[in-house]
């Protein structure tokens, strides 16, 4: 076990916030899509951010802990809620680890987000599908494919900025 | 670290980002195409509705009404139809995303409360009803 510095622990429980404040931010913005349960996935911003940066293991604590926190938040209940949310995490955590090492300097935060979004949804439907035997969730692949293209985008996008240190300083 | 922990300005659009991106949409083409872009073509006549324990009960959408149902925890869902059309109207559950999902109408439509369980699908006029849900 290797011994995490202070400063470590606390720049972990800062993104541990902000990751969290946007997952909550992104439960405001439902999307009025005929289409259940389709979010931005605001928080990703974070997972991608130390994904990009090489930071793989900092950024699956972070998912585990966001996910267990937010759940906590809205009444732990352990159900098909909170499977969901940690294998969308875990999916999307573990593809975009191995996008990153595999696209070494070929690639900017929005492929990255692109791939993560995709395989955050893939993973979710698999799982749905494990959930619930008795649902066919072949017809739903082509929309929710779409609106993680979509998504990807959007917060692949907010990723760059952050990168790029356009609005934030570039060191933490 | 010995890697600087930010690679520099200018982090945007490369050849990897083309690469995925066309990746992926090769893939949404053979998935719409897969599904033969006829989705949501039919109108709907019946709403299937499995519970949170697991009950599964159909119902018209010809008529109005509203429907009650419960979970093994105390969860509770309100379904109201009209005018050919279903939502989910009040819900127990914490994130309310159900609620917020518009009225579907269209064979093949979803509409889902993850937290008490709650699977409503719509369904057409030409199909077996024994292979869904």
């Amino acid at each position: 076990m290797t011994v995490v510095s202070p400063r470590r622990t606390v720049e972990l429980g800062l993104w541990l916030t902000v990751a969290l404040i946007l997952q909550v931010v992104d439960g405001w913005l439902p999307l009025p899509l005929p289409v259940p349960g389709v979010k931005l996935g605001l928080a990703n911003i974070v997972t991608q951010y130390l994904v990009y940066q090489h930071r793989y293991r900092a950024a699956l604590i972070i998912v585990v802990a966001r996910v267990v926190t937010a759940s906590l938040l809205a009444g732990f209940s352990g159900g098909p809620a909170f499977v969901l949310a940690m294998g969308g995490g875990l999916g999307c955590w573990l593809i975009s680890v191995a996008v990153r090492r595999a696209g070494r300097d070929w690639l900017s935060p929005v492929g990255l987000s692109l791939a993560a979004a995709t395989a955050h949804i893939a993973a979710q439907l698999w799982l749905f599908e494990q959930l619930f035997a008795r649902v066919d969730t072949g017809p739903l692949w082509p929309l929710y494919l779409t609106a993680a293209f979509v998504t990807g985008l959007v917060t692949g996008t907010a990723t760059a900025l952050l990168i790029n240190g356009t609005f934030f300083q570039r060191r933490v | 670290m010995n890697r600087p922990a930010f690679p520099g300005r200018g982090e945007w659009l490369r050849l990897g980002d083309l690469i995925i991106a066309a990746g992926l949409l090769v893939l949404l083409g053979v998935s719409w195409w897969r599904t033969g872009f006829g989705l949501w073509s039919v109108t709907g006549r019946l709403i299937e509705v499995m519970d949170g324990f697991g009950t599964v009960t159909r119902y018209s959408l010809d008529h109005q009404a509203e429907y009650e149902f419960y979970g093994p925890d105390g969860q509770y869902n309100r379904v109201t139809v009209a005018s050919g059309r279903v939502a989910i109207t009040a819900a127990s559950c914490p994130d309310q995303i159900c609620v917020h999902t518009p009225a579907v109408s269209r064979a093949g439509q979803y509409l889902i409360c993850l937290p008490n369980r709650l699977l409503i699908r719509v369904i057409g006029d030409g199909e077996d009803w024994d292979t869904v849900l």
